[in-house]
């Protein structure tokens, strides 16, 4: 018997749906209209005495229901919530500059609004820290009225830098627009939920942002109990603002792992994965271990303050959240220059032309230095603990080196006797690779119990990490932007401008950084607005070289942008590299490849003029 | 056969650059008035709708870190019931009242708060407390203090302002007439060396001319 099935129409309306408001407008409208909401809502039922409108428990509820808004309205409510419940909805991605304002599906579009949302963010979290240079010109406070402000400043520069450009733009930003294209894959496995995912940052961060309307908190960007159980409500802004995006980068890391592990092309054989995607495969595993790790201990956290339970204050174990925080903390700061590793051994031999000297123990590196990370996070609580309980921490943090090392090794053994290209991103890996080594050296100082004793919370840390994460992590974000930027834009940069532009960066970068060993050496603390008196000196040129390095990062930026929009035509495959990426034209059509492609043999040897892959193009339509 | 849906959602996006710039920098310029100038907003708003004049029973609370009310409108000659509540579940608050906060030069922060308010608005007013709950110290300065009921929850100290410290949860009762000093006054709580204050416990108090 035959049986009729019941469809709906083809989607067919005459009078398509048109959107009037741009969708992040929208999405901030309805934020604050789900705010207002679900404030007003937790007001009713647990009203304060005194009947004050906003109060701790309704914020965070309140937030909740702006964050709901501010998804929904970027295009969450067509894309995810209408089809959620059968409807058959709609979210046509528009083919002009728009789609970069909106939800989006598209890998390469979202990498875009990474990259851009992190350097938005990298750009007021360096406004920050020139507020905070400018302070410490002098001894006594003079720019800050009240020390609570100035350790805002303090708390929102380092988590702004830490969860929305360190942990976003290699992996998030750059990882999103490359690594599909590196391994021949023509889109992500979650590219929805991708998608949502970017939009979670800059909530995240403005939530950030706002912290100071609810009161100045002291704890920077640990928040270390029991002090933030004591601070203002500013606090609560520091919880639900990293939520929101670390939340980000566990989707940036699902959905990357997973493509990375069904989307590869014919012939992509683990063997053969390029090294930037062993970088993020690595870190996308150190990312959901880790993250949702911070983000229970947050939850705790904010529980804390709101209800209060007991865990992290007098009554509970504040040694426990410090723990809690640095278990995450420490992968943390791996997460943040693994990509970098990666990408110094994906430029080197491209530039050199000459193979990758012992790829394998390359690869080997990056997932040693992962599976240790995890093993070396009390080296940041020296001060709480007994000689013995040092001993492991001491151990594996001196270990981790090791490991670290192979990165160096395949680097410099690429170098050796190489007939190196001299470009801007060869310079800028070269930078990186000298501020790591000084970073990294002083890592091993510092995993040192004694040393360790004397210098904690010193600006020896403070020089010790910045040479890790800016002279390692973003000086290879620079050197990635100038690489790939033939590849972003089809355009190029002006390599004389570009080499005078990274030279002044590292000038500004290693005067600033490398005095701040002295400072801490001298004695100058963490976390105060004012010292004694006789660091002045020190700290006024420090400051005068901080200066500097925020001019000289906004004008590599200008200069990137400048390039992007006006540069000249770039060829095909400039650097004449050998991965999938510059298979396809600059910059990328939608699907990435117009065809299939087979890879055929690694893309580190440089010993044959062979191929390493092919792209068999699809037949032109018949006419 | 059933009806076929209408699609629902976006076909197409019309919108302009123009709407996304102005848009994004009106956003962007409330926030940041918001954030930098909220104390501003709040004077502002206050001029064009006033404030209505308390009178009788008044309700102050506390919290961490702020007072609701955070601004009162009394009249001289007004007789008035403050019941002043700590709702701290676990911070120690208290109350003065003053002009002028005591600064002091202190090598490492620059011109501090020292030691409160140089004029005191308790001087020389009649006040009764009444019904104390939990308070921690007490300080009667130069205030003429009636004490109903025994005194010794109120572990009377001297030095410094005014100042009632009630602990979490502990509340007390303020009875006086609004004495003849019009003009503005502002209360805070200094608990843990000014820290509290300078966190947010402040408020205004406009006293009008009876």
């Amino acid at each position: 018997m035959e049986q009729q099935i019941t469809q709906a129409e083809a989607r067919n309306n005459p009078q398509p749906k048109v959107m009037h408001m741009a969708p992040v407008l929208r999405g901030l409208v309805w934020a604050t209209i789900g705010f207002a909401i679900f404030d007003l809502m937790t007001v009713a039922v647990d009203p304060f005495r005194g009947r004050p409108l906003v109060t701790e428990p309704s914020v965070v509820v309140g937030w909740v229901g702006a964050l709901i808004g501010w998804l929904m309205g970027v295009g969450g409510y067509e894309g995810v919530i209408l089809p959620l419940f059968g409807s058959p909805s709609t979210w046509v991605e528009p083919k002009n500059w728009r789609k970069y304002f909106g939800l989006s599906t598209n890998h390469k579009v979202i990498g875009l609004q990474y990259l851009v949302t992190s350097s938005s963010i990298f750009f007021i979290a360096g406004m920050d820290a020139m507020a905070i240079r400018y302070e410490l010109m002098q001894p006594s406070m003079h720019f800050f009225t009240y020390t609570g402000q100035y350790l805002t400043a303090v708390g929102v520069h380092g988590s702004l830098m830490m969860f929305g450009v360190g942990t976003v733009v290699l992996i998030s930003g750059l990882g999103n627009y490359f690594v599909p294209l590196m391994i021949g894959a023509k889109e992500t496995v979650f590219s929805r939920l991708s998608g949502i995912g970017h939009w979670l940052l800059p909530a995240g961060a403005l939530t950030l942002i706002a912290s100071p309307l609810l009161g100045y908190w002291d704890t920077g960007w640990r928040g270390y109990e029991p002090l933030a159980s004591q601070d203002p409500g500013g606090m609560v802004f520091y919880y639900l603002g990293i939520f929101a995006m670390t939340l980000s980068t566990i989707i940036a890391s699902l959905n990357l792992a997973a493509t990375i592990i069904f989307h590869r092309a014919r012939g992509m054989t683990w063997a053969r994965l390029p090294l930037f995607v062993w970088g993020i495969l690595t870190v996308s595993l150190l990312n959901l271990i880790w993250q949702p790790e911070i983000e229970m201990t947050f939850v705790m956290a904010l529980l804390d303050k709101l209800i209060p339970f007991h865990f992290f204050d007098a009554l509970g174990s504040p040694l426990t959240y410090l723990s809690m925080f640095w278990l995450f903390g420490h992968p943390e700061v791996y997460i943040i220059v693994l990509p970098a590793f990666a990408l110094w051994n994906e430029i080197i031999p491209v530039m050199a032309q000459k193979n990758l000297f012992a790829r394998d123990w390359a690869i080997i590196g990056l997932i040693f230095v992962m599976m240790l990370s995890g093993l070396v996070w009390a080296h940041h609580i020296f001060t709480n603990m007994r000689n013995s309980e040092m001993f492991p921490f001491s151990f594996f943090s001196e270990m981790i080196s090791i490991p670290t090392g192979f990165s160096f090794m395949a680097a410099i053994g690429t170098l050796w006797r190489a007939r190196l290209r001299f470009t801007t991103p060869t310079l800028l890996v070269l930078m990186a690779i000298f501020n790591f080594v000084i970073g990294g050296l002083t890592g091993v100082y510092l995993a040192d119990p004694p040393v360790n004793l004397q210098v904690h919370d010193t600006f020896f840390v403070i020089a010790h990490f910045h040479y890790t994460i800016i002279g390692g992590a973003i000086f290879t974000w620079v050197a990635a932007m100038y690489y790939w930027l033939p590849k972003l834009s089809g355009r190029m940069f002006n390599d004389t401008l570009g080499k005078w532009l990274a030279l002044w960066i590292f000038i500004g970068f290693n005067g600033t950084f490398s005095q701040m060993f002295l400072l801490g050496l001298d004695g100058m603390n963490r976390w105060v607005p004012a010292y004694p008196p006789y660091l002045k000196p020190l700290n006024y040129s420090v400051s005068l070289f901080a200066f500097f390095l925020g001019a000289g990062f906004i004008a590599n930026a200008i200069h990137i942008w400048w390039a992007w929009v006006k540069g000249p035509k770039s060829p095909e495959n400039p650097w004449h590299a050998r991965t999938l990426e510059w298979l396809t034209t600059s910059p990328p059509p939608d699907d990435n490849f117009d065809g299939e492609v087979e890879v055929v043999r690694g893309f580190y040897r440089y010993d044959h003029d062979e191929p390493s892959a092919y792209l068999v193009k699809n037949p032109e339509p018949a006419e | 056969m059933s009806q076929p849906h209408e699609p629902t959602g976006i076909m197409e996006q019309t919108w302009s650059r123009r709407q996304l710039l102005w848009g994004g920098a009106g956003l962007a310029a409330t926030a940041a008035a918001a954030i930098f100038g909220k104390q501003a907003i709040v004077n502002v708003a206050r001029d064009v709708f006033g404030s209505p004049v308390m009178s009788g029973k008044i309700n102050l609370y506390q919290f961490d870190y702020y007072f609701v009310p955070n601004y009162m409108t009394w009249r001289v000659g007004d007789k008035l019931e403050v019941t002043l509540q700590n709702q701290s579940h676990t911070h120690w608050h208290e109350w003065t009242i003053g002009r002028h906060l005591n600064m002091d030069y202190f090598q490492a922060f620059g011109e501090m708060d020292a030691d409160a308010w140089a004029i005191d608005f308790w001087q020389d007013v009649d006040v009764t407390l009444s019904d104390p709950y939990k308070i921690d110290n007490f300080v009667p300065n130069t205030a003429h203090v009636t004490y109903v009921g025994p005194k010794g929850p109120y572990q009377i100290q001297s030095g410094g302002d005014f100042s009632p410290t009630i602990q979490p949860n502990g509340s007390l009762k303020l009875t006086f007439t609004v004495p003849n000093k019009p003009g503005i006054w502002y209360y805070g709580c200094f608990v843990q060396e000014f820290i509290h204050y300078r966190d947010g416990m402040q408020g205004i108090i406009n006293i009008l001319p009876a």
